[in-house]
């Protein structure tokens, strides 16, 4: 099979299959792509199946409201349009240059074995997984080695009088170091 | 009344209409019970017969259709989070697996647990994981009164899996995401284990 000019949506399958069965990218990398397509392309235009340089993907992906006859599942779908997207990267360059063709490949592993992780990749992860609970009106402030605190809903106009309102109660409950004697009434 | 029950009674009640009938019809002798007694036999039989038999099973039927769809809409009110498990072990170029399999297959289940037992999954699947936790959890914690109406010990199974997916919205590293991940697929699978 070589490049004819066309661009439509059934010379990428066909590409997809030849490249697959001539080993110009793995057979299983091609099945996948072909299949996300065949899944992506029932929202095609007419005019995008006879070009697919007219395609956004995240535009198509965007039209789903039903995937295999049920509700969406966004990373199911996110998942056939990064396959899509891999699909149309190399079907452009093979178009342009089949001789020099090389593919971008497939995609990465996501999980790792068991007992793979370093304690330092468990710390960072940590961080992340608990930056992921502080929405973003929320300040933490760290006291002390194993004390944070949070400090929710500060305007972003806030002036230093207002600042200083805060600190005043803030310092209201601090305890005096000399002695936690009651004051006398005045 | 379980269903082979019923089923025998309509034997019972059919067989003894359909001699009652032919004793009226082909039979001799007999005098009064013969002319008066057996055609109101014949009938009550015919009678319990439909009333008993087919009307009994007809409302079971109809119950065990009513209960399998409270069962989906439960068992569908996780699918994201089973979806999102699904991707978080997906090997390279895979294909997911369907909606439908996600719903409805208690195949699934052990397929994740298996998967969880020899791999971790990446920090972006834990983030996802523990968002899709987070909102899944309102809708799961409201459908408890659903799995009540299935039965007490499908509703405790179910506090069970709400628990668990609590813990996984509020866990903030991997060993206790993981540990929520395994405990709620396990209750799902004992979930999946109840006759309903």
């Amino acid at each position: 099979m070589m490049p004819d000019g066309s661009r439509s949506v059934e010379t990428l399958l066909k590409f997809l299959k030849f490249a697959g069965m001539e080993g110009l990218i793995n057979p299983a990398v091609a099945r996948a792509r072909r299949n996300a397509v065949e899944q992506l392309a029932a929202e095609l235009s007419e005019e995008e199946r006879e070009d697919v340089m007219r395609i956004d993907v995240d535009e198509l992906a965007s039209r789903f409201h039903k995937l295999e006859g049920s509700s969406i599942r966004m990373e199911a779908l996110s998942l056939y349009a990064e396959r899509f997207r891999m699909a149309l990267v190399d079907f452009l360059a093979w178009s342009e240059d089949p001789a020099g063709f090389h593919s971008v490949g497939g995609e990465q592993r996501r999980a790792t074995p068991r007992g793979s992780l370093t304690p330092e990749q468990e710390v960072a992860e940590r961080i992340t997984l608990e930056s992921t609970e502080n929405p973003s009106n929320i300040i933490p402030i760290q006291l002390r080695s194993d004390e944070t605190v949070y400090v929710a809903n500060l305007p972003l106009d806030l002036s230093a009088d207002e600042a200083d309102r805060i600190a005043r109660v803030v310092r209201a409950f601090a305890q005096d170091n000399g002695s936690d004697e009651p004051e006398g009434d005045a | 009344m379980s269903r082979l029950f019923i089923i025998a009674l309509m034997v019972v009640f059919g067989a003894l209409g359909i001699g009652l009938w032919l004793y009226f019809v082909f039979g001799t002798g007999g005098g009064q019970f013969r002319e008066e007694l057996v055609p109101e036999l014949v009938v009550f039989c015919i009678e319990a017969f439909f009333l008993v038999g087919l009307l009994g099973l007809i409302q079971r039927h109809l119950e065990h259709r009513r209960r399998k769809q409270m069962w989906l809409s439960l068992r569908g009110s996780f699918r994201d989070l089973l979806s999102q498990l699904d991707i978080a072990f997906l090997a390279p170029n895979a294909e997911p697996t369907s909606s439908r399999e996600l719903e409805r297959d208690p195949r699934v289940i052990d397929h994740l647990l298996a998967e969880l037992e020899r791999k971790h999954p990446d920090l972006d699947s834990l983030v996802a994981l523990k968002r899709e936790g987070d909102e899944s959890l309102s809708m799961t914690r409201d459908l408890v009164a659903v799995a009540a109406q299935l039965s007490a010990t499908h509703m405790n199974w179910w506090i069970a899996i709400v628990d668990s997916i609590r813990r996984l919205a509020e866990a903030t590293d991997r060993r206790a995401m993981e540990k929520a991940i395994h405990e709620m697929l396990v209750n799902i699978r004992e979930f999946d284990r109840l006759e309903f």
